[in-house]
C-alpha cells in the first residue's frame, strides 16, 4: 500500500487549483467544467477511500454529476451561480441531509434518513455547493480519534497507521486527502480543531451561535458548534460565510450581522514588510508547559516568533483557570448528552429491538444501539445530574465555566488574539489510546476551554514533527473574541488570512485592490528576503529534512518547501518549524497525572467502576470511592493501572 | 384562596357527600368528620389555545387525526431544536397579571427528564426554579410547563399550583371554576375539562383539628368536571377520616389515586417509591426569557375585564346575585349582555330575556350564545320595541325565536309580518264591534252574568288582529262595550 501522504502521486499536483476562489475563476472563465472537476474529485476519492475510510456514505456519481451538469448549464447560459458553485463538500454524518443517511456514527441510527436538511447544509446547497457524502466520526461526536465510530476507523492521510483525530476525523482526513474541497464538521470540545491539527488542514470553530445548530445531532447543546474545514484559511472563511447567520429554527443562533469575510482578503503583493504591525498576540503560558510534546511547543514557539517578525506584539498571558476547563467540560458535556440522547428509544426512528413490553424495547434498543463510549458518557452524565450530586458536579462546573469565560474576556481585552497549540501532541497510533479514555480526554485540554467560553478559534498548520512514514503536521490555535471571526479574528482574517490567502494564490485574486506599485515591490523584496533566509536555513538543516505544508505538496519525494508552482500559503509560519526535530516522545504524563489526580476524575473513574443505583444517598456512594483503590493510584505515574479496572467494565 | 362566589358545584353538595361516603349511614360519622380538617392543594394544567404548538409551527387542533400535525421538532427527530412560541409567554404573562402574580423579568427553561411513551425527546421543557410568575392573589404559583399528554406532545401547558389552603371539596371545585372563568375571560384557553384543556390534580391530606403538621398526602387524578373534583375530595376525606378513626392511619400512603366516575370512588393508581428524580437542568436549546416592564404594561393595559370585576359591576347595575352569577359565568354571555345594554336597553329586561327565553333556547338546541343568530343590537331593539309599545310582549317572544333561529332585524320582521301593535282605539273599537256582532250568543250569555266570557272575546279579538292589539287598550274598550248596552 503506497503511503498516502500529501505529495505522493495520489494527490493533486496543484492544490491551489482546487481551492474555492481559483475553482470559481476557472469555472466562470470556462477553463474547466463543473462536471470535470467533480469527476476528478470522485476519481481521487475512489482511489483513496479504501485506505482512509473517511466517508460513511458517498453520494452516487450520477447524483453528483447531475448537479454538476445543472451548474454547467447555468454557467453556459450566463446565469448567476452561488459563491460555492461546483464546490464539493463533505458533511460530517451528525449533520442532517435529507437525501443521504445521517447516522451520527451510531449503529442505533443505521440507515436513518432525516426528512430535512440541516440549516447549514441547506445554505450550502443554496450557494451552489454539491454534497459529496457523509464523513465518519466518533459516535455522536463523543471521542477524539474517530475510532469510536460505530462503523469504521478512519486513517490519517499523513500516516495510515495513525488516527485522524476526532470527532470530525472523517471530514479532516477527507479535506487533507483532497477527497473533497471543503467539509463541515462539528466542534463540542475541539472536534474540528484537533483533527485539523492532526491532518494538517485549516479548522475553524466559529463563535457559539454564529452558525445555526438546526439539523446538527445534539451532543452537548450549549457547546456544540458547526465548524469548517478547508485547505486554506480563505476556503474556511468562504465556507463560514455561506453557512452563518440567524436561523428561526435555532433560538440560540445569533442575530448579529454576518460580515463578508471574503472581502477582507488582500493580495499578497500588497503585503507590507510588517504586515501584522500592531496586532497584539497573547501566548497562553499554561499551554506551553509540561505535558505538551516538546516538538509541538517548539513548532508553536517558532510560529510565534515569526508572528513577531511580521510585526505582532507578542506577550505571554496566563490563564490560571485553564486546567479547570477539562473536568468542567466533561461534566457539562456529559450531563447534557445524557439528556440529549434520551430521545433514542428505537420507537420513532432508528434501530428497534422488538420487545414484549415497552421498557424492554427501550432498554434493548439502547443497549444494542449505543457503543460503549456513549453508554459510559450517558451514565456519567446521568450521575452528575442526579439529585444530591447536582450541586457537587453540574453546578460547580457551571461556576468554573463562568470563571473561564471571564478570564478569557480579560485576556482578550488586552490582546487581539490568543495563541496555543491545538493539541498536546501530533497524531498518535490507531489503538494507542483506545483503551485509555482518560488519556484521550486529556488530549482535549487545549480546546475545551474555548467551547466553554463560546469563542471562535482557528487552527492553522504551523509545522511538522518527524514520525510515522514521513512527518506529521502540528497545528496552532488562534482564539479570538466572540463574533470576531471576521473582525476580531480580523487581526487574523484581515491581516493573516489575507496575507496567507494571497501567499497561496499569487497575484490573481478575485479581490484585487489597486495599490501603489512601490508597495508591491517592497513586499516582494521582503518576501524574497524571507524566502532566502529560509532557503539558507533549509540548506543548513538538510540532514534533518522537514516536510512542509499539506496543501501545496512538494512535487517530488525530496521536499523543498518552495516546491510547486505557487508559494506555499503557510510558508511564513510553516517554515518556522525547523532545525532540531528530535526523536518523538509523548510528554503527556504530567497532564495525565494532574488530570487523574483531580477529584472529579477520581469520582468519574469510580463511577465507571460502580453500578450506579437510582435513589442512592450521597454518603453511600461516596464511600466506595475512597475505598476503591483509586486514591492509591493517584500517586502512581502510570495511567494504565487506573484504566484496567475501567476496561473490564466495558 | 377565596371562594365567596361559590355556586357552580354548591347545589349538589349535600347528597353527594353522603352518596360518596364509604359509610353513608351515620350521622355519627358526620360528627367524627368535624374533628378532622382536610388540607387541599390543586395543581391545574391549562392548555393554552395558541394556534401552534409551544416549540414549533405545527397547528394544534383537538381531535385531529393522530400524526397529522407533526414535524421534525415535535417528533424530537435528531437535530431538531425547539423554538419558543412567543404567544406562550404573552399568555403566561396575561394569566400571571390576572392572578396578581409577581412576574419575573427574566426566567428560564429547564429539562425535566423521564421516559414516557408520549414524550419523544425523553424530557419535558418546563420551568423549574425560576417560573415566570409566582405569589398570586389567589395564592397561586404559576410556572410554565410543556409537553406530556396523549398524542398531543408539544402543546403548551400552563401549570397553576395553589398553596394547600383549601379545606373542602366545594371550595376546591369553586377555585377550579374560577380559574376556568379566568382563562376563558383572558382568551388564553378554552378551559374545556372534557377535552383536557383544563386538568386538575388534587393533593389532599387530613389532620385532626388543631394539629399543625400535615398528614400524608394523596394525589387524585382523572377529574374531568368540577363536580367530580368536589365529590372526589369529599370521598377522599371520608376515606381517610375513616381510616384514622379505625386506627389504620398508617394505611394512608403517599400515592396517586384515580377517581372512578362510575363507582363514585377513588382507587389506587400507583404508589410512589420515594421521590422521582427528574434530573432538572437548564434547557440549553432555549435562551432565557427576558421580558420588559413595557411589555408587561402593554399586556396589562389590554387585559379584559376579569370575572371578579365584572361581577362587581353587574351588582352595581342593580342585578340580583343570581343574575350576576349567571351572566358573569360565561364570558360570551357576559359580552352579549354588555353589548345589549350598550344599545341602551333596560338592564333588568335584558338580563331577563337572556336568562329566560334565550338561555332556554340555547339549552334546547344545544347551542352557545355565539351560535345563535340573534345579535345584541336586535335584542336591544326588541326590548325597546316592547317598552315603546310598538309590539306586544307576546309578539316579542315570537320574534325572538325567529331572530335566534334565522336572524334578521326586529324592524324587518315587524314589517314583513305586519306585526305592529294596534294602538289606535278607533281601530280596536271597530274590531271589537265586529267580534261582538259575530258572537251574539256569547254576548247574550255574558250579559246574563257569565262574565268569564270576557276572556273568550279578548281571545277572539286577538285572533282577529293576529295578536297585534294592545292588550290594555283592548280590554278597556272591550269591557266598555260589553257593559255599555247591558
Amino acid at each position: 500500500m503506497p503511503p498516502l501522504i500529501p505529495g505522493s502521486r495520489l494527490f493533486h499536483r496543484s492544490a491551489a487549483a482546487l481551492q474555492i476562489l481559483t475553482t470559481r475563476k476557472s469555472l466562470l472563465s470556462r477553463q474547466t467544467s463543473t462536471v470535470d472537476l467533480a469527476k476528478s474529485f470522485l476519481d481521487r476519492l475512489r482511489r483513496t477511500e479504501p485506505h482512509l475510510n473517511s466517508f460513511l456514505h458517498v453520494s452516487p456519481d450520477e447524483a453528483i454529476l447531475k448537479q454538476a451538469e445543472e451548474l454547467d448549464n447555468k454557467i453556459k447560459n450566463n446565469e448567476a451561480v452561488g459563491p460555492l458553485a461546483g464546490v464539493l463538500v463533505g458533511v460530517k454524518d451528525n449533520i442532517c441531509t435529507y437525501d443521504m443517511p445521517s447516522t451520527a456514527g451510531s449503529r442505533l441510527l443505521e440507515n436513518y434518513r432525516p426528512p430535512f436538511d440541516a440549516t447549514a447544509v441547506r445554505k450550502l446547497r443554496e450557494s451552489g455547493a454539491i454534497v459529496v457524502g457523509k464523513t465518519n466520526l466518533d459516535e455522536f461526536g463523543m471521542g477524539s480519534t474517530t475510532e469510536g465510530s460505530g462503523y469504521q476507523v478512519t486513517a490519517n492521510p499523513w500516516d495510515l497507521s495513525r488516527v485522524p483525530g476526532g470527532s470530525s476525523g472523517g471530514s479532516a482526513a477527507a479535506v487533507s486527502a483532497r477527497q473533497c474541497m471543503v467539509a463541515l464538521g462539528s466542534d463540542t470540545g475541539g472536534s474540528v480543531r484537533q483533527p485539523a491539527s492532526f491532518c494538517g488542514v485549516v479548522g475553524l470553530k466559529p463563535t457559539y451561535g454564529r452558525v445555526s445548530r438546526y439539523g446538527l445531532v445534539a451532543y452537548a447543546s450549549s457547546l456544540d458548534v458547526i465548524g469548517c474545514f478547508g485547505s486554506s484559511v480563505a476556503d474556511a472563511g468562504i465556507l463560514l460565510n455561506s453557512i452563518s447567520g440567524h436561523d428561526k429554527f435555532d433560538a440560540t443562533s445569533s442575530k448579529r450581522e454576518v460580515p463578508d469575510y471574503q472581502s477582507q482578503f488582500v493580495a499578497i503583493d500588497y503585503l507590507e514588510s510588517k504586515p501584522l504591525k500592531g496586532l497584539r498576540v497573547g501566548v497562553i503560558r499554561e499551554t506551553l508547559e509540561n505535558g505538551v510534546d516538546s516538538e509541538v511547543i517548539s513548532s508553536v514557539r517558532d510560529a510565534v516568533s515569526h508572528l513577531e517578525e511580521l510585526g505582532c506584539t507578542v506577550t505571554e498571558v496566563s490563564l490560571p483557570s485553564f486546567s479547570l476547563g477539562l473536568p468542567a467540560y466533561y461534566i457539562l458535556a456529559l450531563s447534557e448528552s445524557s439528556s440529549n440522547l434520551s430521545r433514542y428509544d428505537g420507537v420513532r426512528y432508528g434501530k428497534q429491538v422488538p420487545g414484549d413490553e415497552l421498557n424492554s424495547l427501550y432498554g434493548d434498543s439502547r443497549a444494542q444501539g449505543f457503543g460503549s463510549e456513549v453508554k459510559m458518557r450517558i451514565l456519567m452524565g446521568t450521575y452528575a445530574l442526579s439529585a444530591g450530586y447536582y450541586d457537587a458536579y453540574y453546578k460547580r462546573a457551571q461556576q468554573v465555566r463562568t470563571i473561564i469565560r471571564s478570564s478569557f474576556k480579560e485576556a482578550l481585552d488586552k490582546n487581539d488574539i490568543l495563541i496555543s497549540p491545538a493539541a498536546p501532541s501530533v497524531a498518535y497510533k490507531i489503538g494507542e489510546k483506545k483503551n485509555d479514555p482518560l488519556a484521550m480526554y486529556a488530549g482535549d485540554i487545549m480546546t475545551v476551554n474555548v467551547n466553554l467560553a463560546g469563542l471562535p478559534a482557528l487552527v492553522l498548520p504551523c509545522g511538522f514533527v518527524e514520525g510515522g512514514s514521513g512527518s506529521l503536521p502540528v497545528g496552532f490555535q488562534m482564539i479570538g473574541a466572540a463574533f470576531d471571526e471576521g473582525r476580531d479574528l480580523s487581526p487574523v482574517t484581515d491581516k493573516l488570512w489575507k496575507k496567507f490567502y494571497k501567499l497561496q494564490f499569487g497575484a490573481d485574486s478575485t479581490n484585487t485592490v489597486a495599490k501603489v506599485k512601490e508597495r508591491e515591490e517592497a513586499t516582494q523584496k521582503s518576501l524574497d528576503r524571507i524566502k532566502q533566509r529560509y532557503q539558507e536555513e533549509d540548506a543548513r538543516n538538510k540532514s534533518r529534512q522537514v516536510q512542509f505544508c499539506s496543501k501545496v505538496p512538494p512535487p517530488s519525494k525530496k521536499r523543498s518547501f518552495y516546491g510547486g508552482t505557487s508559494v506555499p500559503w503557510l510558508m511564513l509560519l510553516a517554515c518556522c518549524c525547523q532545525q532540531h526535530l528530535q526523536h518523538k516522545k509523548w510528554l503527556l504524563k504530567k497532564a495525565k497525572l494532574e488530570f487523574i489526580n483531580s477529584r472529579e476524575v477520581k469520582n468519574i473513574a469510580a463511577m465507571k467502576n460502580k453500578v450506579v443505583h437510582r435513589n442512592h444517598s450521597v454518603s453511600s456512594t461516596r464511600k466506595p470511592i475512597v475505598n476503591s483503590g483509586f486514591a492509591a493510584s493517584s500517586s502512581s505515574s502510570s495511567s494504565s493501572k487506573i484504566t484496567k479496572p475501567i476496561q473490564r467494565r466495558f | 384562596m377565596r371562594s365567596a362566589e361559590g355556586q357552580t358545584a354548591t347545589q349538589e353538595k349535600q347528597q353527594t357527600q353522603l352518596k360518596a361516603s364509604p359509610k353513608k349511614e351515620s350521622a355519627k360519622f358526620e360528627e367524627v368528620l368535624k374533628n378532622y380538617e382536610a388540607v387541599i392543594g390543586i395543581e391545574t394544567h391549562v392548555q393554552l389555545s395558541t394556534h401552534t404548538k409551544a416549540f414549533c409551527s405545527c397547528p394544534y387542533n383537538y381531535g385531529a387525526q393522530p400524526n397529522t400535525s407533526i414535524c421534525p421538532i415535535c417528533m424530537g427527530l435528531p437535530g431538531a431544536l425547539p423554538v419558543l412560541n412567543s404567544k406562550v409567554i404573552e399568555y403566561a404573562v396575561k394569566v400571571g397579571l390576572a392572578l396578581n402574580c409577581k412576574l419575573s423579568l427574566s426566567s428560564k427553561f429547564d429539562r425535566k427528564q423521564y421516559f414516557y411513551p408520549d414524550l419523544p425527546k425523553g424530557y419535558q421543557i418546563s420551568q423549574f426554579d425560576i417560573p415566570i410568575a409566582s405569589g398570586g392573589y389567589l395564592d397561586v404559583d404559576l410556572p410554565l410547563e410543556f409537553g406530556g399528554g396523549h398524542r398531543k406532545f408539544g402543546v403548551p401547558l400552563l401549570e397553576i399550583v395553589s398553596e394547600p389552603d383549601m379545606r373542602t371539596g366545594i371550595e376546591a371545585a369553586e377555585y377550579a371554576a374560577e380559574l376556568q372563568r379566568l382563562v376563558r375571560y383572558l382568551g388564553v384557553s378554552n378551559g374545556n375539562m372534557q377535552e383536557g384543556s383544563l386538568r386538575c390534580d388534587v393533593n389532599i391530606s387530613i389532620r385532626p383539628i388543631g394539629q399543625l403538621e400535615f398528614g400524608t398526602k394523596v394525589e387524585i387524578k382523572n377529574l374531568n368536571s368540577f363536580s367530580s373534583v368536589s365529590r372526589a375530595i369529599d370521598f377522599e376525606i371520608s376515606r381517610q377520616v375513616l381510616l384514622h378513626t379505625q386506627g389504620q392511619a398508617n394505611q394512608i400512603v403517599q400515592e396517586t389515586r384515580l377517581w372512578e366516575e362510575g363507582a363514585q370512588k377513588t382507587v389506587t393508581m400507583r404508589k410512589k417509591e420515594g421521590l422521582a428524580d427528574y434530573r432538572y437542568f437548564p434547557e440549553p436549546d432555549l435562551p432565557g426569557v427576558t421580558i420588559s416592564e413595557e411589555y408587561i404594561n402593554g399586556i396589562r393595559n389590554c387585559l379584559p375585564e376579569l370575572p371578579e370585576m365584572k361581577r362587581r359591576r353587574y351588582e352595581k347595575l342593580g342585578l340580583s346575585m343570581q343574575d350576576v352569577l349567571f351572566l358573569a359565568n360565561d364570558i360570551n354571555v357576559a359580552a352579549f349582555f354588555d353589548a345589549t345594554i350598550g344599545t341602551g336597553a333596560d338592564v333588568k329586561l335584558a338580563a331577563n330575556w337572556i336568562m329566560g327565553d334565550i338561555a332556554a333556547y340555547m339549552k334546547n338546541e344545544k347551542l352557545s350564545i355565539t351560535d345563535i343568530k340573534l345579535t345584541p343590537k336586535e335584542l336591544g331593539e326588541l326590548i325597546a320595541s316592547i317598552k315603546g309599545g310598538t309590539i306586544s310582549g307576546k309578539i316579542g317572544k315570537e320574534i325572538l325565536f325567529e331572530l335566534m333561529a334565522k336572524g334578521g332585524t326586529v324592524e324587518g320582521l315587524i314589517k314583513e309580518k305586519d306585526l305592529v301593535q294596534i294602538v289606535d282605539p278607533a281601530e280596536i273599537e271597530k274590531i271589537v264591534d265586529k267580534v261582538l256582532a259575530a258572537n251574539p250568543k256569547q254576548l247574550e250569555q255574558f250579559r246574563g252574568g257569565k262574565t268569564k266570557l270576557q276572556g273568550f272575546f279578548a281571545g277572539q279579538i286577538m285572533k282577529e288582529t293576529k295578536g297585534k292589539a294592545n292588550p290594555g287598550l283592548l280590554n278597556k274598550i272591550l269591557l266598555e262595550k260589553l257593559n255599555a248596552k247591558s
